[in-house]
């Protein structure tokens, strides 16, 4: 076993053992979420530092090759989404221990178990290489998710039920492509069946399966019109879920859409298909982006604002359908990374502000909502981050999305990106007039304000520090990308 | 008449080896950011007060008015890590612009530190403004595109932090107009710089190549993003409502030093005209300067309020850099002395304009005896504006003439300019009685730092125009114009402005100052209340399942139908 793969095995492994181990002893629930989020970073870390100096991990598990057994393979863009879910993965934990508090946590059973059942299914979807096993990391995903939103009962659980019906119709549509790709070719492992989709691009069951996975992926990533489990999902869920599901599970969605697209359809992406992608894309980007300027109670604006970013991200495909993949999954899976720690800072912030006054944060007109200090320079310096100031990742990311749209003349989706890069500007500069630093009262909610702030505060840098270590983060992502 | 240099200023200084340089273009670079983390970390404690908040706003861009003058055109700071690797440097063009960036920034400091020291919210106001300072700088350093940018982006939303520190209604639709226009000049210069780099890779963003290349679309984008932060006719109604919105010191350093940007951006992109660059568009672009400096005086005279007019008046200062950057774009000949010129032309406005603003909120306080002497100190930068004798205005003036008779439409500008001077002395005589007009404050004396700051900005222009011939060489070839002749004009505007003024004292309605109505924006705000109802509705309805049914099928429908074979 090489440290490649031992790392990998990690990953998956320690918060899945974490989460059983979490269950079975509840009140130590905080210190094995806290350690395992920790040799998760560390794991991941290492790992992105392996494919960035050796190339791509691959492993076959139990030493059974492709066809028969599990392959795991670790390229560029899916180290940096494992080093993302690390970041997130600390930063969530600290958050939510803080929230919390000293006293007695009800549900502290079922979320540190649930919130490490997470941690895994992300790590197992960012590292498998074959259709099926992304399914089951997707439904653990979906089911850890779910029952996330849901542990708050009430009004939660209505919210919840509509993400379980979208996410398992979702699940269901991607297992229906599944099918029929191993009926057509007895093969699961994608690229296997890149090659055979190459071979014959007329195939009515590969366009068939292409359809039906990306509708399922489409909906689990709340691409608009099927967004609408999203905002009351991420809206009502407490911060630190919020900032876990917008930075990472819906992004993950679109991930494994990207992979799709660009591993083995690739062939199948052409014009037509181009046209159809950019629609829904541009009517996330543009519809989210309205209807987070339209919105009043700050986490439905982030909530919203995910919709819009992932769309944003989404166009990608257009853009590589125009003939610029290697730019378009680049600049996608940094805006992707880059979202993850801002959005996540932002609900973070949000939480921090709604801890300070005891009461969800709603805006009422300018410099109405008190924000405590350092949640309003972490939701300032995250905002920056997602507009696109130079020099964050945001940048970087939407600057090599918009590059490639040039290079390859698609002037639609770049059109697209610069206006939803001003919709994001406006609905966070309204976010932000709307806010007025204060000092936090000292009193009860000063511990949570301060326990949620410090880690909105380091993802927000983690957003900026993205830019300078940019070149870092390139080549890890030209290791391996593109077809796997 | 041959110019009254003075000796060079700093010879030594230049030819010191490029490590002092490096190292000054550095500490400019970094200073700011430092003093930044500072208010930043310490926003919750109390190291805001006012000698703290008086020594870092004044010290911070310290080296920049170092490296302006002493670092010499080799010292280049190589920042690797930022993005894809940047490039800073000065250089003859930015030289003029690092001086009036440092000087006025370092002054308006003071100036802030005095005025807003005791107030609440002061570590926020000092977080903005020192990363509007750091971004200023940055830019202004800049070797290539994307620095330039990053430095452009980060100075222009953080100046928004300062348009609205007051969070009085004016400011927050101010702010509102401001990023509105913004946005779309962020929008504009991003498009504008991706298509350089999709043409030519990160390598073209270097300024030497991005200019010589970039193509037509490109250029149409960057103008427009130079354009909205230059001011422009008809890209500038932000300009008046953030000055007169912002606090004394912020309108300072936006009229001084932040609006100047859009000069430089242009100087470096514009600087050489592309082979077969139409010269239809050098003439337009000196008419639309022009136009703007002649509207701007007109509206700065006819809109009331000090602060308005002086902001109505860099609209109009900054239509007569964007004629000489056109003049500049246009003839080979005069391209030399039109850009030097509106260089040191950024540099004597940006200095002037602050020394404006700050003298107008000084004679807001109460001053006593004092009074009379701030009086007569503040016409000193009005007719520098103007273009008078012996001050930094002459050399501006007799550069932008110079430059407007090489041009092929000499016929039409020199004629014009002298009508534009003319209203510029009137708008400065209209800015100084509106001033001397203010209620005096019953009580509260100005702190010393005030006038610290204001008797450093009014010294200021001499020292600047002593050092212009070393950090401008080719303001050299300039002959000052005859005291007579550049007098005329003045005069001119003065007998104007007494006419007028005793037209009104008879009864006359001409002058009535009229103050700045928010219009349109109750009738922006019902529509966008109507908008936002349509919106949620519309939401609603994409949330009830039949709709979702629906959609996932058209979803789906429309997938199939794209992919089948």
């Amino acid at each position: 076993m090489t440290a490649g793969e031992a790392a990998a095995a990690a990953v998956f492994a320690i918060p899945l053992f974490g989460g059983v181990s979490a269950f079975s002893r509840p009140r130590a629930g905080r210190a094995i979420a806290f350690a395992c989020a920790a040799v998760f970073f560390v794991a991941a870390a290492a790992l992105a530092s392996i494919v960035w100096a050796r190339g791509p991990v691959e492993a076959a598990i139990g030493g059974w090759p492709a066809p028969v057994g599990i392959a795991w393979r670790i390229d560029g863009p899916s180290a940096l989404m494992l080093l993302l879910t690390g970041a997130l993965g600390v930063a969530v934990t600290a958050a939510r221990a803080a929230e919390v508090g000293g006293g007695a946590d009800p549900e502290g059973r079922l979320f540190w178990s649930l919130w490490l059942f997470l941690c895994a299914g992300l790590a197992a979807l960012f590292v498998v290489a074959d259709a099926f096993h992304v399914y089951v990391a997707l439904e653990l995903v979906a089911l850890a998710a779910v029952a996330l939103v849901a542990l708050p009962r009430g009004a939660a659980l209505v919210a919840a039920w509509r993400y379980f019906v979208a996410t398992l119709v979702g699940s269901t549509l991607y297992l229906l492509g599944v099918a029929v790709l191993y009926g057509e070719y007895g093969a699961l492992d994608l690229s296997l069946i890149g090659a055979e989709v190459a071979a014959d691009p007329a195939s009515p069951a590969a366009r068939l399966a292409a359809a039906s996975i990306t509708a399922g992926l489409l909906l689990k990533a709340a691409i608009a019109p099927l967004h609408f489990w999203l905002p009351a999902a991420h809206g009502r869920a407490p911060a630190p879920v919020s900032a876990a599901l917008s930075g990472l599970v819906v992004a993950a969605a679109l991930y494994v859409l990207l992979r799709f697209w660009l591993g083995p359809f690739s062939d199948l992406l052409d014009a037509g298909v181009g046209v159809v992608l950019a629609a829904v894309s541009a009517a996330a980007a543009l519809w989210g982006g309205l209807q987070a300027l339209a919105q009043r109670e700050l986490k439905m604006i982030l909530a919203y604002s995910t919709i819009s970013q992932l769309g944003v991200a989404a166009l990608a495909l257009p853009i590589a359908a125009a003939g610029e993949a290697t730019a378009a999954e680049r600049g996608a899976v940094l805006l992707l990374a880059a979202h993850g720690l801002a959005k996540a800072a932002l609900f973070l912030a949000a939480g921090a502000i709604a801890a300070a006054a005891g009461a969800p944060a709603r805006l009422a007109g300018p410099g109405g909502l008190r924000a405590p200090g350092a949640a309003y320079v972490a939701f300032a310096l995250a905002a920056a981050s997602l507009v696109g100031l130079p020099p964050t990742g945001g940048f970087a990311a939407k600057f090599r999305l918009l590059e490639g749209a040039a290079a390859a003349g698609a002037w639609i989706p770049a059109a697209l990106i610069l206006a939803a890069t001003a919709l994001t500007g406006a609905y966070l500069f309204r976010a932000f007039e709307g806010m007025a630093p204060a000092r936090p009262r000292p009193g009860a909610g000063a511990g949570r304000t301060r326990g949620l702030s410090i880690p909105a505060l380091a993802l927000a840098a983690g957003a900026w520090a993205m830019g300078f270590a940019l070149q870092w983060l390139e080549a890890l992502l030209e290791r391996g990308g593109g077809t796997p | 008449m041959t110019a009254p240099w003075p000796a060079e200023v700093a010879p030594a200084a230049h030819a010191a080896g490029g490590g002092a340089g490096v190292a000054l273009i550095a500490a400019a670079l970094v200073l700011p950011w430092a003093c930044f983390l500072f208010f930043t970390l310490g926003a919750y404690g109390h190291c805001a007060r006012r000698p703290v908040m008086a020594l870092a706003l004044a010290l911070a861009p310290a080296p920049a008015i170092a490296a302006a003058l002493f670092a010499p055109d080799g010292a280049k700071v190589a920042a690797d890590a930022f993005l894809w690797g940047a490039r800073f440097g000065a250089d003859a063009t930015g030289r003029p612009f690092l001086l009036a960036v440092g000087l006025t920034w370092a002054l308006a400091g003071l100036y802030a530190a005095g005025s807003i020291a005791g107030s609440e919210g002061r570590a926020r106001f000092s977080g903005f403004w020192l990363a509007a300072l750091g971004g200023n700088v940055a830019l202004v350093l800049a070797r290539d595109l994307a620095a330039f940018y990053a430095g452009f982006a980060v100075m222009t939303f953080a100046a928004y932090g300062l348009i609205i520190h007051a969070r009085e209604r004016a400011a927050t639709v101010a702010g509102r107009v401001y990023l509105a226009l913004m946005l779309l000049g962020e929008v504009a210069l991003l498009a504008g710089i991706a298509l350089v780099a999709a043409a030519g890779g990160s390598e073209a963003l270097a300024f030497e190549r991005a200019a010589a290349e970039a193509s037509g679309t490109a250029r149409a984008l960057f103008a427009l993003g130079f354009g909205i932060k230059l001011g422009v006719l008809g890209l500038h109604s932000w300009l008046p409502r953030a000055h007169a919105a912002a606090p004394t010191a912020a309108s300072a350093v936006l009229s001084g030093a932040m609006v100047k940007a859009g000069a430089l951006g242009a100087l470096r992109i514009f600087g050489a005209p592309a082979e077969g660059g139409p010269a239809e568009l050098g003439a337009a672009a000196a008419a639309l300067g022009i136009a703007g400096a002649l509207y701007g005086a007109a509206m700065g005279v006819w809109r009331g309020g000090p602060k308005t007019a002086l902001a109505w008046s860099t609209v109009s200062q900054m239509g007569l850099v964007l004629t000489l950057l056109a003049v500049a774009y246009a003839a080979p000949e005069a391209r030399a002395i039109a850009s030097a010129t509106a260089a040191f032309f950024a540099l004597h406005h940006g200095l002037a304009k602050a020394a404006l603003f700050a003298g107008a909120g000084i004679l807001a306080f109460r001053l006593g005896r004092a009074r009379g002497a701030a009086r007569a100190a503040i016409c000193l930068p009005a007719l520098a504006l103007a273009g008078a004798p012996v001050t930094t205005g002459w050399i501006a003036k007799s550069g932008l003439d110079a430059a407007a008779e090489l041009s092929p439409h000499a016929g039409w500008l020199v004629p014009a300019l002298y009508a534009a001077t003319m209203a510029t002395t009137v708008l400065m005589l209209r800015a100084v009685g509106l001033v001397w007009a203010e209620p005096e404050a019953a009580e509260g004396a100005p702190p010393r730092v005030l006038w610290l700051a204001w008797v450093g900005l009014l010294a200021a222009p001499w020292i600047a125009g002593a050092a212009a011939r070393d950090i401008a060489p080719a303001l050299k070839a300039i002959e000052l114009k005859g005291v007579l002749a550049a007098s005329w004009p003045i005069a001119l505007g003065g007998a104007l402005y007494a006419a007028a003024v005793g037209f009104r004292a008879r009864g006359g309605r001409a002058f009535e100052p009229r103050v700045e109505p928010g219009e349109g924006a109750p009738r922006l705000e019902t529509e966008w209340r109507r908008a936002r109802a349509i919106a949620l509705c519309a939401e609603r309805a994409l949330q009830r399942f039949p709709v979702i049914g629906y959609l996932l099928v058209a979803t789906l429908a429309g997938l199939a139908a794209a992919l089948w074979p």
